[in-house]
């Protein structure tokens, strides 16, 4: 108010009207609200980006191996019209064929998988139809507790007590051979296939087998007519993830397997895997090397072998929403 | 529900930093301020470990890290500059000095001390001496056999180390002349490894630091010589190192252990060295069973 | 009627063999381990330093390390995990998408851990490493193997599981719980903080304490991530708050990891004999600790499934 105030004149106070309908403004709360949805989703973001990051960055830093060698030569050499199947990454005449690798990798995994499948499998239908109802659970808890088994400690125990164990049973021209390193990579595998069967087989719903039963079948034919071909598709599931990690494990391999790059069938003689080549060589590789490189491709080449595995599950376990669906039950 | 949760996330809070407390109270509180880092040989690994601990207990405010992983990983760390020291089992290739010379890095070496290769066999073998021929023959795959040089009618069992170790480099170029192992030779993860498989393998044949073999039950150590008329020399004598034949280089495939760093060192890195050369550094080389340097 | 009884018999004797077998071949594991580890155990083993060859002395340290990346990749999992789960069953933007980040993450959790390894070294150690050294114009105090590095890369490794688990139970709300929240006049965060946080709580904490169990186990990322053959003590550095001085973990640092030890010593330890029942006393700690996580887990799983069972019938 500029005007001065004189006494005897009033005040005049403009007022807007004032109505009492008139609601005074909300005071504005603190929009927690939106930031924690800007937050939540630019987390989801960076983190689809960091997922994307590992897919893309494997692969860039293995196709840089492609500067250093032609594709041909990570499957074999040719030495004076000969083809060499080796991998001798730091010999002063450097060959990258990764096939004694990749046969290392299956020598190891399929016994693996062999070994778990059938025990595995037998441990899963034992739980699930033939053990008693009481300890059916107990049963169940413990094998998915035995399926976190560290790989280093059974890779240490195999190594001290297994070795000498197996060399007086089989007596193969290796003491550590691919049998040996599967019969340890069936330790942890087995746990998971039995405890997806066990799954996989619960899945399947009483009233089939109370049907069966009343139809006179056994208890033994119900399972094998009836509730094992239901769960077929759960248990090759099963299966096949127990064949992704038997690819996937390092450490056992690396420990017992013997690591010798031999171009063999035999799965009594030692074998490199593709795992173990990347833990024992990465750590001295100079970088922008073809070595270096082609340890990525290794990485890659298992990359797409656990991908793959996925994608076969994801197949088979679409199958059994599929059937159950289909099958009206 | 809204308080239920509060408390639960509350309790977990407070587990957390009752944990992080539970972390850092257990430690001595005398953060040091120099840190020494030696990578390298795993030959040396044991070795250098043992005089880290008694260097610390003399001089408590230095720390001094050790890690393995084989001579070329030391190297390597020593010129990207994540160690201080690399231990090496063998001398500077030239690719690695060229690398060197590339980042502009001056590298000095210093001989700690000794080290014979060691040929061992399974106890089991009538084997008792090796000519570097026959073990180059045996090591590239060529004789398949003992009876070959002088043995049973056995096959042979290859085992040997990764190839970043300094033993594998050092032994492809003593004994192999650049050749390549025979692809079926067995890798092992370390030389106690070793030890322990040719052990328990009657046709195993091994080669590694004498250290890990000299105490070993159940092995052979094999006598070398240079021809197959040369008088053959053991590396061991009676239960310790051969000093006098190893250290004059007639036992065949010695060498000196190597502790190299960059030649502008940081602080406390000459004490350490110095602790090494003196008579309690090369005690502690005897005594896990190494040649001192006299 | 009678064969049918004979063929079950003996198909039951069948399966209970092929039960027997690895059943006995796990006793003897854990009888070996036991018998061998149990009498070196004590109180001093668990918390002093190693010494001379690491053939006496103890573990703590090691101990103290591996909790110590173990909970600092704890640090980067649980927020971004959770979050991330979040974001997909609550915020998401766009169908087409979340089902390929979906894809993605599902194909991650079956990645090898050896990969992890070199994604790690490759781009986190070397890559981001020296960016980061360049930026902060240091001298590798990054761009080395060291524990952040290691405990970044297995939260990447784990980060899916995590993720996976707590959008499961965040799917598995009932939708009417979230209906009535809405109705009575809550915003958005305030539904996901009352009502779907607790709900899935248990589904959570399985997802956090199995990827506990995974990363106390694991070995074969860390070989090349910084861990060390020997350490005397912790890799300490203080962290001053006015006159105030915390010592702490120093995360750009070496470290020990007890299942790397395990690795390390069965295979370059020069005194076999004596080292011996250290390495078994190691491996025992190493599994109960996994083990122990994962029993937590599964007593978490029965409960929340008996919970839910109970709902199911009320």
């Amino acid at each position: 108010m500029n005007g001065e105030i004189n006494p005897g004149n009033e005040i005049k106070i403009e007022m807007p009207p004032v109505s009492v309908f008139d609601v005074k403004p909300k005071q504005k709360k603190f929009p927690f609200d939106t930031i924690f949805t800007f937050v939540v989703r630019s987390s989801g973001l960076i983190i689809f980006l960091l997922t994307a990051l590992v897919f893309v960055f494997i692969a860039v830093e293995s196709f840089k191996v492609f500067g250093y060698l032609s594709p041909l030569d990570l499957i074999y050499s040719d030495r004076n019209g000969e083809n060499i199947f080796e991998w001798y990454p730091t010999s002063n005449d450097p060959r990258f064929s990764l096939i004694p690798l990749l046969l290392g990798t299956f020598l190891t995994a399929i016994p693996a998988t062999i070994i778990s499948s059938f025990f595995g499998i037998g441990i899963g239908i034992f739980i699930s139809e033939f053990a008693p109802r009481r300890i059916r659970n107990y049963l169940k808890q413990l094998i998915d507790l035995f399926a976190s088994l560290p790989t280093v400690a059974v890779g240490f125990i195999l190594l001290t007590v297994g070795v000498t164990f197996f060399d007086s049973v089989f007596d193969a021209d290796n003491r550590l051979n691919a049998v040996l390193a599967a019969f340890g990579l069936s330790l942890i595998i087995i746990p998971q296939i039995a405890s997806l069967t066990e799954e996989a087989l619960r899945g399947i719903p009483d009233d089939i087998r109370m049907a069966a039963f009343s139809l006179g079948a056994g208890r033994w034919r119900t399972v094998k007519d009836i509730v094992f071909p239901a769960a077929i598709s759960g248990i090759s599931a099963s299966v096949v993830l127990g064949f992704g990690r038997a690819v996937g494990d390092t450490m056992i391999v690396l420990m017992i397997s013997g690591n010798a790059a031999n171009l063999t069938l035999n799965p009594f003689s030692s074998v490199r895997t593709m795992t173990a080549t990347i833990a024992a060589e990465l750590g001295e590789v100079s970088t922008q090397t073809a070595h270096y490189h082609a340890l990525f491709f290794i990485g890659l080449v298992l990359f797409i072998l656990s991908i793959l595995v996925n994608l076969i599950v994801k197949f088979l376990v679409q199958r059994i929403g599929f059937r159950n669906n289909g099958a009206g039950l | 529900m809204f308080n239920r949760f509060r408390t639960g996330a509350g309790r977990f809070l407070l587990a957390a930093v009752f944990f992080s407390m539970l972390l850092t109270s257990g430690c001595d509180k005398s953060a040091s301020k120099v840190t020494i880092y030696l990578k390298g040989s795993d030959t040396m690994v044991n070795l250098c470990q043992r005089w880290a601990e008694a260097y610390m207990k003399v001089n408590p405010n230095v720390r001094v890290v050790v890690t393995g992983g084989g001579s070329g990983n030391g190297i390597t760390a020593l010129l990207n500059g994540s160690a201080d020291f690399a231990c090496m089992s063998r001398e500077l290739l030239p690719a690695e000095i060229k690398r060197a010379e590339t980042r502009g890095i001056k590298l000095t070496s210093v001989k700690t001390a000794f080290d014979g290769i060691t040929i061992a066999v399974n106890s089991s073998n009538i084997i008792e001496e090796l000519s570097l021929n026959d073990l180059k023959g045996l090591f590239t795959g060529k004789i398949k056999n003992f009876r070959a040089v002088g043995g049973d009618d056995l096959p042979v069992n290859l085992y040997g180390r990764d190839n970043n170790s300094g033993t594998y480099t050092i032994f492809k170029e003593m004994i192999l002349k650049g050749e390549d192992f025979a692809s079926a030779t067995q890798v092992l993860q370390g030389t106690a490894a070793l030890a322990e498989a040719v052990a328990g393998d009657k046709r195993g044949i091994a080669y590694g630091g004498i250290g890990y073999f000299i105490k070993k039950s159940g092995i052979k150590i094999v006598k070398i010589k240079g021809d197959a008329d040369d008088k053959s020399k053991s590396p061991v004598e009676e239960d310790h190192p051969n000093y006098e034949e190893i250290r004059s280089g007639q036992y065949l495939i010695s060498r000196p252990l190597l502790l190299i760093s960059r030649s502008q060192k940081k602080a406390g890195m000459e004490e350490f060295i110095n602790f090494i050369l003196s008579g309690e550094g090369q005690k502690i080389v005897a005594g896990m069973n190494y040649i001192p340097l006299n | 009627m009678k064969r049918n009884k004979q063929v079950d018999n003996f198909f039951i004797g069948f399966f209970f063999l092929i039960f027997l077998v690895p059943a006995l071949v796990y006793i003897l594991f854990f009888l070996n381990i036991l018998i061998e580890g149990v009498p070196v155990i004590s109180w001093q083993y668990l918390t002093s330093s190693p010494s001379s060859d690491l053939a006496d002395g103890g573990i703590g340290p090691v101990i103290v390390a591996t909790l110590g990346t173990v909970v600092m990749m704890l640090v980067f999992v649980v927020p971004f995990g959770v979050m991330t789960a979040l974001y997909l069953s609550e915020y998401s933007l766009n169908k087409k998408f979340d089902k390929f980040f979906i894809f993605l993450l599902y194909n991650l959790s079956g990645v090898p851990s050896v990969v992890f390894g070199i994604f790690g070294l490759g781009f986190f150690v070397l890559n981001m490493g020296s960016s980061l050294d360049n930026f902060f114009n240091t001298t590798l105090v990054f761009g080395k193997p060291s524990m952040l590095w290691a405990s970044v890369t297995l939260a990447l490794m784990l980060l899916p599981m995590v993720i996976i688990s707590s959008y499961q139970s965040f799917r598995s709300v009932p939708y009417n719980l979230k209906e009535t929240a809405y109705s009575l006049g809550a915003n958005k965060l305030s539904v996901v903080w009352n009502v779907i946080i607790p709900q899935s709580r248990s589904g959570i904490f399985t997802g956090i304490i199995l990827a506990v169990s995974r990363a106390i186990g694991e070995t074969a990322p860390l070989l090349f991530l910084g861990c060390a053959f020997f350490l005397p003590s912790l890799p300490l550095f203080d962290l001053c708050v006015g006159g105030i001085c915390l010592p702490l973990i120093d995360p750009t640092e070496q470290f020990m990891y007890l299942s790397y030890n395990i690795f390390i010593l069965s295979t370059q330890s020069t005194g076999e004999v004596a080292t011996l029942p250290y390495q078994y006393a190691g491996t025992l700690v190493l599994i109960f600790l996994t083990l122990f996580c994962n029993g937590t887990t599964i007593y978490l799983r029965q409960r929340y499934r008996n919970k839910v069972e109970m709902k199911g019938i009320l």
